[in-house]
């Protein structure tokens, strides 16, 4: 008997974790970065300061991914278990980001 | 109407015994060359219980010193070397041992394979750890034994505060023991995707499995880290390399990153199995399915993501921006919400059956109990500002053995009252059982709960003794009563399992829970009879007389098709057999490979460097002793395990599961690699002026671009002798050998020319960070070339001696994986070194 490839399934299952992984680590490694380097967290686009700028164009872009991933989940096909695992990690995944993205509005910046 | 069974009765005669003749355990002193898992897990389970023993006796010593103010029943010296053996011990030797002992020990029951697919391996990182661990634990009666705290932060743990070999018995022995954690999350992953019942698909999977998944994930992507710290502070210690040290471009942030790196995901790696474990009791004793399956899945996911999202919140307190604080503060907090969802079902499974008030269910509702208040006071010190005024108080202490007494210890020992009657012929005392319970419950919140109290008086932890004025003296007095309490609790626990254990594999207590999955199933040495079709997540709740019609050998499989074990190899979702698997029996190979490289290990610490280099030349002889038997090839044709089902008995590609454990293997590689250039970079955040450091210019970019062409051109010669494989019994491995040989060559000489360069350069790893950075990953390709010249030439071997061809060709395919990785290795590695300087402006 054939089943579906492993490796496509089973990143789809884990889909909306992997982004919250991706999004929480870029988020830190930007902070890092720039509070390293004090000329360049003083920059600003548009009046707005980059590091709180940067954070929130990442979460709005991960909850972009967030919401093609579920919309491929309900494509898919997936079975009952599958579905819910899949999308259920998925809408963790955006609580989190959007839970973690609060500090960038809130927190004081490179303090 | 009903599928009729895939084996027909009357079995013909002769079938089992000829099953339980290749499957005879080896007793007696022979028992140091068992590898069956059921053997294996026992030895596994008992010696992390052993640590759990020796490492609470230095509790007791430390809470008898802190009973009194001004005390001198030790001194400060051995008091720094208590609580770092304390709590070394209890997380490396016990913690994560035990709840992968109980992997290595439930997963082929709840699963119906007759074994996990690598049982030598299982053996190997047993042997390894219980040889690797008494002598770590040895070390304290020679004054030998590391005094830095379990997270051995440098400064205070490198060459210049810690000169003796104390810091390096826990750097190179917590590297080993590390290294056998590995070996056995290879095995679990591989074990759990693709040994399992037929019609076991992931929807059916027990919650301990799934939570064994994450769990083995989990060592895969947290343990480099903290092998590569270990690695990183020893090069410190012996080379001077200066990865920690400030003046040097170094930084001491960097290893509490990596430590904690692995550090916090540490925690969810010991809960996740745990709370598996207690999906697992709490529905059998409540007599009703476990409320929220698909939630509880979703969450240990859920838990074992977000919990690499934690590490900082160890750092609160060392200067990060506050803005990281935040991130980290708000995963802190949101971790919180799969494992509530986890403590509200079982909550709702208990309310929804008939609960049996067992000694594992005693001990389940402790541990909801002192695991919820444990995460209380973790939601508290998630809070920046709060973390700030307990940080390093015995606050911290209290929340800490909240959470993993709670959270691992009361789930452990209701499991070992649990599955006693699976592995022994007697069960452990109730009435016994209820006393331990009663003494190590209230012993806990005796001795810990004060503990708050005397961190919000201000208390510092780790000190080895205290002024009388200062208010602390009762709640220290209460704690060392209780302390004392939970002693008395294990001894009696002991007292139960030295009068009740008799480990049997045929003769076991059985199903005295009237529990629903597998591993209650009849067993003998072979595990299941025959192996069964599983149709739901309680089969034996299920699927009326499944335990008769397995045990009459009606299922798949009900006999030994090849004259060998045997188990079958599912598909990693729906669970289809694919092929049956040939396994090894007894083996001294893999026990003498785990003896001399602990002896090389351990004689490396103690700087007999000769002595562990013949050491380690002998491991490496008793692994490819070892593996000389692996890749056995197609010679044992197709068999019939039943139903009509004729499966191969080898297969090699994706299909096999050695290159299921090869990728997991690279991705350990891989993790580790990311490390050393997260250490690479991060340096840099700290110390730019010295990328590279004046007087130094960077190598051409022309050798650079040489390296480059060297690896591209062996990973395409590797692949033209993947495809130049000779016919089977034609002996024809010209091509193949020389095609082979021209791409190690080219491999060591893209790896050589890479470091000769550098060092033409100037650069000199003793004299900077970004020195010391670069070396360590010139010197990491230096180390995986090395491994893949032995792994070449054992390939070239085999083929030579007839063991390698077209068809026959595992070998190869695992050396290729392996290949392939390096290559990629190389290349980011080489690119690192050498474009990103010049990115930055330099040279």
């Amino acid at each position: 008997m054939h089943e579906a490839p492993f490796v496509p399934r089973f990143l789809l299952l884990l889909s909306g974790l992997i982004v919250w992984a991706g999004h929480f680590l870029g988020i830190y490694l930007y902070t890092g970065l720039l509070c390293a380097r004090p000329d360049w967290v003083t920059a600003s686009l548009a009046g707005i300061p980059v590091l709180p700028l940067g954070v929130c164009l990442a979460t709005a872009a991960a909850l972009v991914l967030l919401v093609l991933l579920q919309i491929r989940a309900m494509a898919a096909g997936l079975d009952r278990f599958a579905g819910f695992v899949t999308s259920g990690g998925i809408w963790l995944a955006g609580l989190a980001v959007l839970w973690e993205t609060l500090p960038a509005l809130t927190a004081p910046g490179c303090a | 109407m009903t599928k009729p069974l895939p084996n027909p009765l009357p079995r013909p005669e002769g079938e089992l015994e000829a099953l339980e003749k290749v499957w005879v355990q080896p007793t007696g002193w022979r028992l140091l060359s068992a590898v069956n898992n059921s053997q294996i897990g026992v030895l596994y389970v008992g010696t992390a219980v052993l640590f759990f023993v020796l490492a609470g006796i230095l509790a007791l010593l430390m809470r008898t010193q802190l009973a009194v103010p001004g005390n001198d029943f030790v001194d400060q010296d051995l008091y720094n070397q208590l609580f770092t053996m304390h709590g070394t011990v209890m997380m490396f030797l016990f913690a994560v041992p035990a709840v992968e002992a109980m992997g290595v020990l439930l997963l082929p029951n709840l699963q119906a394979a007759r074994d996990l697919p690598f049982p030598r391996l299982s053996a190997y990182a047993y042997w390894a750890y219980l040889i690797g661990g008494l002598f770590f634990f040895g070390s304290l009666f020679w004054g030998l034994a590391p005094d830095g705290g379990w997270f051995m932060y440098p400064p205070l743990t490198s060459y210049i505060y810690s000169p003796g070999d104390n810091a390096d018995f826990w750097l190179l022995g917590i590297g080993f023991i590390e290294i056998s954690a590995i070996a056995g999350a290879i095995e679990i992953i591989v074990g759990v995707l693709r040994t399992r019942a037929p019609g076991q698909s992931l929807d059916k999977l027990p919650v301990f499995c799934w939570a064994m998944l994450v769990f083995a994930g989990m060592i895969v992507f947290a343990f480099p880290a903290v092998i590569l710290a270990t690695l990183l502070l020893e090069l410190e210690r012996a080379f001077h390399w200066p990865f920690f040290i400030a003046e040097k471009g170094g930084h001491a942030l960097l290893w509490q990153h990596l430590f904690w790196f692995f550090g916090h995901p540490e925690v969810y790696i010991i809960f996740l199995p745990a709370a598996g474990m207690v999906s697992m009791m709490v529905p059998a004793m409540a007599r009703t399915p476990l409320v929220g399956y698909r939630l509880v899945v979703l969450a240990i996911l859920g838990t074992g993501f977000l919990s690499f999202g934690l590490w900082v919140h160890h750092m609160f307190a060392t200067g990060i921006p506050g803005m990281s604080l935040g991130f980290f503060s708000a995963a802190s907090m949101a971790v919180a919400i799969p494992s509530g969802i986890q403590v509200f079902a079982w909550i709702a499974t208990i309310a929804s059956g008939r609960l049996q008030m067992t000694t594992p269910t005693l001990f389940l509702l402790g541990f909801l109990f002192i695991f919820t208040l444990g995460g209380l006071t973790g939601v508290m010190v998630a809070m920046v500002p709060f973390d700030w005024q307990a940080h390093d108080s015995y606050f911290i202490v209290a929340h800490l053995h909240y959470v993993l007494i709670g959270g691992m210890v009361f789930p452990l020992f209701a499991a070992i009252y649990y599955w006693m009657p699976m592995v022994s012929r007697h069960a452990l005392s109730e009435r016994l059982g209820r006393w331990v319970f009663g003494l190590m419950f209230i012993g806990v919140n005796v001795t810990f709960f004060p503990q708050h109290l005397a961190g919000l008086m201000g208390m510092p932890r780790r000190v080895f003794t205290y002024p009388a004025d200062f208010g602390w003296n009762t709640l220290n007095l209460v704690s060392t009563a209780g302390a004392y309490m939970i002693a008395l609790g294990v001894l009696l626990f002991l007292f139960d399992l030295a009068r009740k254990l008799r480990p049997t594999s045929e003769g076991n207590a059985g199903n005295l829970w009237n529990a629903g999955t597998l591993e209650w199933l009849p067993t003998g040495t072979y595990q299941t009879r025959s192996i069964p079709i599983v149709t739901s997540r309680e089969p034996l709740w299920d699927q009326p007389n499944l335990a008769e019609e397995v045990e009459s050998g009606r299922h798949y499989l009900p006999r030994t098709a090849t004259g060998r074990r045997e188990t079958i190899i599912t598909s990693p979702f729906d669970a289809a057999p694919q092929y049956v698997l040939l396994m090894p029996g007894a083996s001294w190979r893999s026990f003498f490979a785990a003896v001399f490289t602990a002896g090389f290990f351990l004689l490396l610490t103690v700087k007999l460097v000769t002595l562990a280099v013949v050491s380690g030349g002998l491991a490496l002889a008793a692994v490819i002793w070892w593996m000389w038997d692996t890749d056995p090839g197609p010679g044992h044709g197709d068999v019939d395990i039943g139903g009509g089902l004729v499966l191969p008995t080898y297969v090699s590609g994706p299909a096999s599961h050695s290159w299921w454990a090869m990728v997991v293997l690279s991705l350990v590689a891989g993790t580790t690699f990311a490390c050393l250039l997260f250490s690479y970079f991060f340096l840099w955040t700290v110390r730019p002026d010295l990328f590279p450091p004046p007087g130094v210019t960077l190598p051409g970019l022309e050798p650079a671009a040489g390296v480059a062409a060297l690896y591209i051109v062996s990973g395409l010669l590797v692949a033209f002798a993947g495809k130049h494989l000779a016919p089977p019994r034609s002996g024809r491995h010209g091509v193949f050998l020389a095609a082979l040989l021209l791409a190690l060559a080219g491999l060591v000489a893209a790896n050589l020319l890479d470091l000769a360069r550098m060092w033409d350069s100037g650069l000199r790893p003793a004299e900077s960070g970004y020195g010391a950075t670069v070396y360590a990953i010139l010197c990491l390709q230096t180390f995986f070339v090395a491994t893949i010249t032995i792994m070449a030439l054992y390939t070239a071997a085999r083929a030579l001696a007839g063991k390698l061809d077209a068809v026959r060709r595992v070998t190869f395919d695992n050396t290729h994986i392996f290949w392939r990785y390096t290559i990629g290795q190389g290349l980011i590695g080489a690119g690192v070194v050498h474009l990103f300087p010049r990115l930055i402006g330099a040279g």
